[in-house]
């Protein structure tokens, strides 16, 4: 699933924390959201380095006010590897 | 091996030289009126960089305690926001260093036009050679010690020109810790904005920086994170910079890529890999008497 992800996908859900995170590496990367594959490796995508990868983290901290640990951001390589430790904070403080 | 043992202080100044030595017209374009080059404080979700850094300045004013006609030594005096703001609004006779003539000249300029040239005094050379009197109240280094390598003896000799009591405010930009100062140092991101952008610049982690404060014989008496003021600060200056593309471009043709590149590299990190600290330290055997 990329660009399938339904609009409005229920808060807290895999989908809705996915399509939040694509969305902001997206906009960060200049790139339409659909390019950005589940599997794609974070460190593959055109252009991408270190600060853009930081900003979205940053984005995503804020969006949901958590912290991540730094040792699982650093071992974030897929997308789904990103939304994956998103969501674990996502679910923890609901 | 202290960074002091392998980098010439000589090569540190000429090399940061490149980027102070621009010409104040592209810093005009993105820091406040003031061009003060370093944090502010920003009160609330509403406040304006130029306030934020009128804040900043009565911080600092604050924990020096400073109460009106001090004498003040700046280290690293940039533009002079400081020394001209301390000797405007609490009446201090400021001395600023800066190892740049175009700051120096602009600074000289300013002071006279805003009626208090008497109060300051420009000193044009490296801080660890130039001739300063001692007996200073207060002493501040806001953002410049990141540019000297020999940091140690800087702080020792800042001390000696400190009257017995003398405050010292230090402001710095640091690696989150050791262990992230090893990693990323050496990384091309780091290098390029502390070689290309700054010429000389070692990040080093505050507890570096807490102990050259100790070995200079200080008492530390404060700490104030100021990282997520930091941030705001450099978010406002990418967002002049957009907005003021043309005139950077005017003043430096080929300087807004870079530019941009700098501010977004330097604010992605921090919290992550980097943070920004002020400390606070007394020339008192005992630190400071009263109830903290």
């Amino acid at each position: 699933m990329t660009a399938a992800t339904p609009a409005g996908a229920t808060p807290g859900t895999v989908d809705a924390v996915a399509d939040v995170v694509r969305g902001y590496l997206a906009q960060e990367m200049k790139v339409e959201p659909a390019t950005i594959a589940d599997d794609e490796v974070l460190k593959n995508i055109p252009g991408v380095d270190s600060v853009h990868l930081l900003r979205v983290v940053s984005r995503l901290e804020r969006h949901w006010d958590v912290e991540f640990d730094d040792e699982q951001i650093f071992a974030s390589v897929t997308l789904t590897d990103l939304v994956t430790l998103v969501t674990s904070y996502v679910r923890a403080k609901d | 091996m202290s960074t002091a043992d392998v980098v010439d202080p000589d090569l540190a100044v000429a090399a940061t030289n490149q980027h102070y030595e621009l010409p104040a017209q592209v810093f005009a374009a993105y820091l406040d009126p003031r061009l003060k080059y370093s944090s502010g404080i920003y009160a609330g979700p509403d406040t304006t960089l130029a306030e934020a850094q009128t804040a900043k300045l009565h911080l600092i004013a604050r924990r020096l305690g400073l109460t009106g006609g001090e004498r003040l030594l700046d280290a690293g005096c940039g533009w002079g926001s400081l020394i001209l703001f301390m000797a405007t609004e609490y009446g201090c006779h400021a001395t600023g260093v800066t190892p740049s003539r175009t700051q120096a000249a602009y600074i000289d300029d300013l002071a006279r036009t805003m009626g208090v040239r008497d109060r300051i005094d420009i000193r044009l050379g490296r801080f660890a050679e130039v001739s300063t009197d001692g007996d200073y109240a207060a002493a501040t280094m806001v953002g410049s010690i990141i540019h000297m390598p020999d940091r140690e003896q800087v702080l020792t000799r800042l001390r000696a020109m400190l009257a017995r009591g003398g405050r010292l405010y230090l402001s710095e930009s640091c690696f989150r810790n050791a262990a992230v100062y090893r990693e990323f140092n050496d990384r091309p991101g780091t290098r390029h904005v502390m070689e290309n952008i700054f010429g000389f610049a070692d990040m080093v982690p505050l507890s570096v920086l807490v102990a050259a404060v100790e070995t200079a014989g200080f008492s530390l008496t404060g700490l104030d994170d100021l990282t997520a003021h930091y941030k705001r600060t450099i978010a406002d200056w990418e967002r002049n910079a957009e907005t003021n593309r043309d005139a950077i471009e005017q003043a430096l043709p080929g300087g807004f890529e870079p530019l941009i590149r700098y501010l977004r590299t330097a604010n992605a990190g921090w919290g992550y890999t980097a943070k920004h600290y002020a400390l606070t330290a007394a020339n008192l055997r005992l630190g400071p008497e009263g109830t903290p």
